[in-house]
């Protein structure tokens, strides 16, 4: 039930959003990125909360004591193995998105990781289109072609459960990725929805949960650490297509700000 | 395509070819990259081997080992630059003392993180390095991907930009799958002046290492 109102409202934020988009004048990406950081967070009262209630209540609470009794009782050639199996399943997103970027040979990649794994890997169990191929995997979505096609991040967003960290251009993806990425999807059959995402979920918990554990104690301030991250992981991933992995971020970070007094 | 009858000549024109062969391969590398690619790429050599020979040195306590990779890191990597690049503009705001408390502050934060990092070193992980790019700024990023061992299925990539100080060549960030860790702390530290002011800068960096310290001692 819940599942259906927050896609119907997504979808809702997904048509506003674009009819907004397209109405202003696309930021180049250097603009963008130059500026990301600071001035993409304008919901931030509602985020932090958002965020407290994702990672204090709901991970700390329901999703880590999942996940550590699921690593308990899994080896993680298992868990990985999942992973591949959902991974998987997103093949028509990863076709798709490609194409609609303008990069039709990273479409022929997908096809050919889909019917190799898909058969060969056992069905997708297995990855041998990268372990003898090379064909390594590439999450595609709609928000990282929106990027491509110029439409900025926009504000921060922090939703329970279907955002930990998010944009309200990546929400706006969201509804089509739920349909195309069958393996990250709410869109299972409706008698089966919950016990497929919760696998899927607790398992992608239990194999980040190190790096998780980590970045969470190295971090200073968590909420702005963890949102950092996820802004710049997207840039990258809207950056990392064929041809362009060698385009550098914006060279204004590298710059010694010598406005303030000479520290000698 | 060598016959065993081959004449001396026959195999003299061989090792001829053997031997531009070989000064081809020796001389493309320095041919392709630029002069700075060249010279950043084996100094980040000459960090990894370093590393590696001290973390598959089985003869040293875990306390040794980390203080040799303390050592190495102060080395090689440029901490006053990069404590100048996390502060960014909220630099003017400190005086070169809190400055340098800062930058104290910093590299423990990353020997806690790292020092914790390494403790699930197998010896089985493979560090590749990539191709150098040299930046608008004369900067050069090292491309790098490390696989197997405690590294996921896919293997991690991690950048690392360098600048020269000098005639040495030093790190000033690391880039693990795109995020720049430079960016990533001088969002938090912009969050944390913006929040609590920046009189509280430093003791909440002090306050969380110290408590990171503590818990792993515990």
């Amino acid at each position: 039930m819940s599942g259906q109102v927050t896609r119907a409202a997504a979808a809702l934020a997904s048509a506003a959003f674009l009819a907004c988009a397209t109405a202003q004048p696309p930021l180049t990406p250097t603009a963008e990125g130059a500026t990301a950081a600071v001035d993409s967070d304008p919901w931030q009262g509602f985020n932090r909360s958002m965020f407290w209630v994702n990672d204090r209540v709901l991970d700390r609470f329901i999703y880590a004591p999942l996940a550590h009794g699921w690593i308990y009782i899994t080896p993680l050639t298992v868990r990985t193995h999942i992973d591949q199996f959902f991974d998987n399943l997103n093949f028509p997103g990863y076709f798709v998105q490609p194409l609609l970027q303008g990069d039709p040979k990273q479409s022929g990649v997908a096809l050919g990781r889909f019917a190799i794994n898909t058969t060969v890997g056992v069905a997708g169990i297995f990855d041998p289109a990268n372990h003898y191929l090379g064909l390594a995997r590439r999450p595609e979505d709609m928000g990282q072609t929106f990027g491509v096609w110029g439409i900025p991040p926009g504000p921060y967003v922090v939703l329970p459960l279907i955002a930990p960290t998010s944009t309200l251009r990546d929400i706006a993806g969201l509804p089509i990725d739920w349909i195309l990425n069958v393996g990250d999807s709410y869109f299972w059959p409706w008698f089966a929805p919950y016990g497929e995402t919760m696998i899927r979920d607790i398992n992608r918990r239990a194999l980040f949960d190190a790096d998780l554990t980590a970045a969470r104690e190295a971090a200073f301030d968590w909420y702005s650490a963890a949102r950092d991250a996820y802004l710049q992981r997207r840039e990258d991933a809207i950056r990392n297509r064929n041809g362009l992995e060698t385009e550098a971020p914006s060279d204004d970070l590298y710059q010694i700000d010598e406005s303030g007094k000479s520290p000698d | 395509m060598i016959s065993i009858k081959s004449t001396r000549a026959a195999s003299r024109r061989i090792s001829a070819w053997l031997a531009l062969a070989v000064l081809l391969l020796a001389g493309a590398p320095q041919a392709l990259a630029s002069d700075e690619v060249a010279a950043a790429k084996a100094s980040f050599q000459k960090t990894v081997d370093d590393t590696l020979a001290i973390l598959n040195d089985k003869a040293l306590s875990k306390d040794e080992r980390l203080r040799k990779l303390e050592n190495i890191a102060v080395d090689r990597f440029d901490f006053p630059r990069m404590t100048q690049l996390v502060l960014g503009k909220n630099r003017s705001q400190l005086s070169a003392e809190q400055q340098r408390e800062f930058e104290e502050e910093f590299r423990r934060s990353l020997s806690l993180t790292y020092g914790k990092r390494l403790e699930t070193y197998t010896s089985n992980e493979k560090i590749e390095i990539g191709e150098g790019r040299l930046e608008a700024n004369k900067d050069v990023t090292v491309r790098t991907r490390i696989s197997g061992g405690s590294a996921p299925p896919d293997g991690v990539r991690i950048d690392y930009r360098m600048r020269a100080n000098g005639d040495k060549w030093l790190v000033i960030d690391v880039i693990p799958e795109g995020v720049s860790l430079i960016q990533n702390f001088r969002s938090q530290v912009q969050e944390i002046v913006t929040q609590k002011g920046v009189s509280q800068l430093i003791p909440t960096l002090h306050e969380k290492n110290e408590s990171r310290q503590a818990a792993r001692a515990s």
